[in-house]
């Protein structure tokens, strides 16, 4: 009993009971989560606005004779007319490992259940993207686990890679596995205790979702047991706009609290086409001038200054790292859409997914053509690099030939050979969703591919070959497995190591 | 212009026209304002009296302060406040009201801005806290 009344009093003692000046206003007009407020003369922009029954909201538009504010939570019980007074706070979040396997709102509270969040430090949403100074180059890699994206589009550590495609194509799929692959490597690292092994931590962003959908999320990661390295912000579709709007800026917050701390974080954006209608429907309740496809102005501004508190920080910043992967929806596969066009010229490479090689089998749907990655193969270890350098040219190469090939009946046997090379390439890639491949195996298959033991496959057993391929890398080739993983290279011992694995694994899959 | 612009600027310029030498609104010159409007009406006349009415309560609420109190006396109370640095205008008035619902202290409003010291906020500070 004494303990319970001592916790209260402490509590008690710790909460401001001094006079309190305040700037208030009266609301003039409520519609879809947007409070319009006569008064509130002192008020800054992004403040938080305290209106009656504890529902919060955040001044937007600061005009003449009124503010437009953005409400979140239950909206119902206002009216016109209550009073809306500042709190002379700008809207925070908790930040810290106290997140990690959560699941938040939009303003960081709790929404799985679990009590509260243990977290003694607060970020303010919108904070400003770090300047030229504190950053350094990408150099480190972030493998997804997804062959066809790892060795042709490899993503670093502080990059932005937009993940595109129509609707149905896969993209929270390349998401989910670039998670769990963190995930995977976390543990492994952990457990190997490598020298100078840096865990990454994930944050998912859901935004305009439906909560089956990240219901389904939670589960795969749950299953796949990544969620302890994750954060998951919600803001469904039931979610009110403001929530929908906050949600990428409090996930970002988050993220950075680990970039700042000297650790690396991933976020996932999914998607920013819905949180651009959010944004959108907001700007309109409040009678902001609208452009192009009835967005706002600053529409482009919305996600650049998003997008640019991305970074990897230099030395003397701690060395930490906040990668992001934006996810945008493209309608009937046009790439030259408003939020497309703004989201590709901000982020450092793409991703493209195809809805005809989704439909043809070839899963991950990744457009070689169209996707890219500025960072490049200084995101690669050495070891991969060696074998993947020439697969993305190889590819290419198939597309092109495969398309002149159907006209001519006489092909000559170098043309054929790079027929069948690519055909085998392209079924190399086909992976399972959920299932990353690490890289260690990956550059082991690659090699097995550069090195012509694919060759005597049938195409249509290339698949088979890879899966067996891979439990033999697993189980009896773990030990130059190990070697890769361990240097990160492919020494002349090594691939005699690896000529001799794959030699035994040929015998065991003929 | 926009007649948006121009309503506020003309509205603007009724207002300072209406302003006594201590920068308070003048029931006087009001009168006059309105009985000249009515006389020859401008354009938009409607949205230019509902503008200047807007901005004539704005103006007044400037040197207009309420004072809700509960416990001592609200007089005393009212002129030490008008002592105070915080209110920029040496002549602003403040009318004060007994409100039991504060339960003890005070809550005064000049404007937008509202100063709070009761019984009845503190209290629902604690609840936001304990919540």
């Amino acid at each position: 009993m004494n303990s319970i009344t001592d916790l209260i009093r402490k509590e008690i003692e710790t909460i401001s009971l001094d006079a309190s000046r305040s700037n208030v206003g009266k609301v003039t007009m409520l519609a879809d989560g947007v409070a319009r407020v006569e008064g509130l003369s002192k008020v800054m922009y992004n403040e938080m606005v305290e209106f009656p029954n504890d529902v919060l909201g955040i001044a937007l538009n600061l005009e003449e004779d009124s503010v437009g504010c953005v409400l979140l939570g239950d909206t119902s019980s206002l009216k016109e007319g209550d009073d809306a007074k500042t709190t002379g706070k700008l809207l925070s979040v908790p930040v810290g490992m106290g997140l990690l396997g959560r699941v938040v709102d939009a303003v960081g509270r709790p929404i799985d259940g679990k009590g509260s969040i243990e977290s003694d430090e607060e970020y303010s949403v919108e904070r400003i993207a770090p300047g030229i100074i504190p950053r350094k180059s990408v150099d480190q890699p972030l493998q997804t686990g997804i062959m066809a994206v790892d060795s042709m589009i490899p993503i670093g550590r502080g990059q932005r890679e937009l993940i595109i495609g129509d609707r149905s194509t896969g993209k929270t799929t390349i998401a989910i596995d670039t998670i769990i692959n963190q995930a995977k490597i976390n543990k492994q690292g952990e457990q190997s205790g490598k020298e100078g092994f840096r865990p990454v931590y994930c944050i998912y962003v859901a935004v305009g979702q439906k909560n089956s959908n990240v219901a389904r999320t939670i589960k795969v990661l749950e299953e796949t047991g990544a969620m302890e390295y994750v954060t998951i912000v919600s803001a469904p579709a039931a979610d009110n706009p403001a929530n929908q709007y906050l949600a990428p800026y409090s996930g970002c917050a988050m993220g950075e609290w680990f970039m700042e701390n000297g650790r690396d974080a991933l976020i996932v954006y999914d998607d920013l086409s819905k949180h651009a209608v959010a944004y959108r429907q907001i700007s309109l309740i409040l009678k902001r001038p609208s452009g192009r496809e009835a967005y706002p102005g600053d529409v482009f501004y919305l996600h650049s200054r998003l997008l640019e508190r991305s970074a990897r920080l230099n030395e003397d910043n701690g060395n930490g790292s906040l990668t992001a992967l934006p996810i945008i929806e493209t309608q009937m596969g046009d790439v030259s859409g408003y939020i497309p066009t703004n989201v590709i010229s901000i982020t450092d490479g793409q991703i493209f997914l195809e809805t005809d090689l989704f439909n043809k089998g070839i899963r991950p749907a990744v457009s070689v053509g169209l996707s890219v990655s500025r960072v490049g193969s200084a995101a690669q270890i050495k070891a991969y690099k060696k074998v993947a350098g020439k697969v993305k040219l190889e590819l290419a190469q198939f597309r092109e030939l495969a398309a002149f090939s159907q006209f001519e009946s006489d092909l000559d046997v170098a043309t054929k050979a790079r027929l069948d090379r690519g055909a085998r390439i392209v079924e190399m890639f086909k992976q399972t969703a959920f299932n990353p491949i690490p890289v260690e195996i990956q550059t082991a298959i690659m090699w097995g591919m550069q090195n012509d033991f694919f060759d005597s496959i049938d195409v249509d057993q290339i698949s088979n070959a890879v899966s067996s391929l891979k439990d033999f890398l697993g189980t009896q080739g773990k030990e130059v497995c190990d070697e890769i993983y361990q240097t990160g290279k492919l020494e002349e011992s090594t691939e005699q190591n690896l000529r001799s694995t794959l030699e035994n694994w040929k015998r065991t899959f003929a | 212009m926009s007649s948006n612009v121009r309503v506020n600027k003309i509205a603007d310029l009724l207002l300072s026209h209406s302003l006594d030498e201590n920068g308070r609104v003048e029931e006087d010159k009001i009168s006059k304002i309105l009985k000249d409007l009515r006389l020859n009406p401008p354009p938009q006349h409607i949205e230019i009296l509902k503008r200047l009415a807007f901005l004539v309560r704005r103006h007044i609420s400037t040197y207009q302060g309420t004072l809700e109190y509960m416990g001592g006396d609200g007089g005393e109370l009212a002129e030490r406040f008008c002592q105070k640095d915080f209110i920029k205008s040496k002549s602003t008035e403040i009318k004060s009201n007994e409100t039991t619902s504060l339960i003890a202290g005070f809550k005064l409003k000049i404007g937008d801005d509202v100063y709070e010291d009761s019984i009845s906020n503190r209290l629902n500070n604690i609840r936001k806290a304990l919540s």
